[in-house]
């Protein structure tokens, strides 16, 4: 055996053996899991109070959205244990069909909608923008485990459900906008979920 | 493996003996660079203490190990964009890949490693994982996150394709 395969071995067992001593015991990637979806569901459900809040809907909205409110959530428990799960084909196969079923669904829902005085763009803006916060927790996650495109999207998928929880309340208009405004955006977040979990370097490359 | 992601150092020590020498051999095959394999062979342990939290109880643990430096072989490959190779002046690969090789026929191991790099990634993952470091076809497709059948598959396809580019050598790849 070369000095330089030797060298090899003890670097990589020194190495290891540092890590394991800083960290000897770990959270399961069902914990990791949890809280991913928690960042889902809570940024979500934070939202939706915010609206509830400020008069954008009232408790009538919820009752009548209910159904597809709680569709929502499950996507987004789904997606976060799709975007995780050492195991997960049958998760994310799961999560590619819901979610974009679930879009067609929010789209089919709406009929004529309402009219309103804000601007269209800030529907987008505000999906986008209240899932980027939920894909930072799914980047997190993403980096525990080796790249793959249908864990970056299903944790895409999965951290925009919270914007389309607040649309679902805070948003009156028709099917048309829904599809481009927010269905729209909710792509986006997936795209975006793709393309930085894709650049960033995983810090493990387990399966 | 339970004791190791408990934390167990003696464990992790057993495990690192067990496997280091052979994953260290399976990324040179796979990279044709050793010091890259090397820095991979790190990677690799690191992943796996890092990453014992995904290990699930029943998962075999070298397919977990052989996935991790497929994993980490398959990112090195795709950050240096796609150059499997590190070949000397003269086309030939540098002794030290050469040297992992079976070493009976030096010229015919050549050959093969050569043949081995002309493959598809996926065939030669399965070849170098079947061939050479001798797993199952069920601790193939744990390794490579796909199933037996497509294991089967990607080797019977790969071994096709080394009999054509070894000619004369392809019966005793």
């Amino acid at each position: 055996m070369s000095s330089g395969r030797e060298d090899a071995f003890a670097r990589s067992r020194g190495d290891a053996l540092a890590e394991l001593r800083a960290a000897p015991t770990l959270a399961s990637w069902r914990t990791q899991a949890w809280r991913v979806v928690a960042g889902f569901a809570g940024t979500g459900l934070l939202a939706a109070a915010a609206a509830l809040a400020a008069s954008l809907a009232g408790w009538h909205r919820v009752l009548e959205r209910a159904p597809l409110l709680l569709c929502l959530l499950a996507t987004g428990t789904v997606a976060g244990f799709a975007a995780l799960a050492p195991r997960g084909r049958l998760w994310r196969a799961a999560v590619l069909v819901a979610g974009p079923a679930l879009m067609a669904a929010l789209v089919l829902s709406r009929g004529a909608g309402a009219p309103s005085s804000t601007p269209e763009w800030a529907c987008s803006a505000s999906h986008v923008g209240i899932g980027l916060i939920p894909l930072a927790f799914a980047l997190w996650g993403l980096r525990q485990s080796a790249w793959r495109w249908s864990r970056a999207i299903a944790a895409g998928l999965g951290a925009g459900t919270a914007g389309a929880l607040l649309g679902e309340l805070a948003c009156h208009r028709g099917a048309l906008h829904v599809l481009v405004h927010h269905v729209g955006a909710w792509i986006v977040v997936a795209a975006v979920s793709v393309l930085l979990s894709r650049h960033a370097r995983p810090r493990t490359f387990a399966p | 493996m339970q004791r190791f992601c408990r934390g167990d150092e003696a464990a992790f020590d057993m495990l690192h003996h067990r496997y280091a020498a052979a994953v260290l051999a399976y990324l040179t095959r796979m990279l044709r660079d050793s010091a890259l394999a090397e820095d991979l062979l790190q990677t690799t342990f690191l992943s796996f203490v890092r990453a014992r939290g995904r290990y699930e109880a029943g998962t075999k643990v070298r397919a977990w190990i052989y996935a991790i430096a497929t994993n980490a072989a398959r990112d090195a490959l795709r950050r240096r964009r796609a150059r499997p190779e590190r070949l000397t002046d003269t086309g030939a690969p540098p002794d030290d890949v050469a040297e992992t090789a079976a070493p009976r026929d030096p010229a015919a191991a050549r050959a093969v490693e050569d043949a081995l790099t002309r493959l598809p990634p996926d065939q030669r993952e399965a070849v170098v994982l079947h061939k050479l470091q001798e797993l199952s076809f069920e601790e193939i497709a744990a390794a490579l996150g796909i199933s037996v059948g497509a294991a089967k598959v990607r080797a019977h396809r790969g071994y096709e394709r080394l009999r054509q580019l070894l000619g004369p050598l392809g019966g005793e790849a």
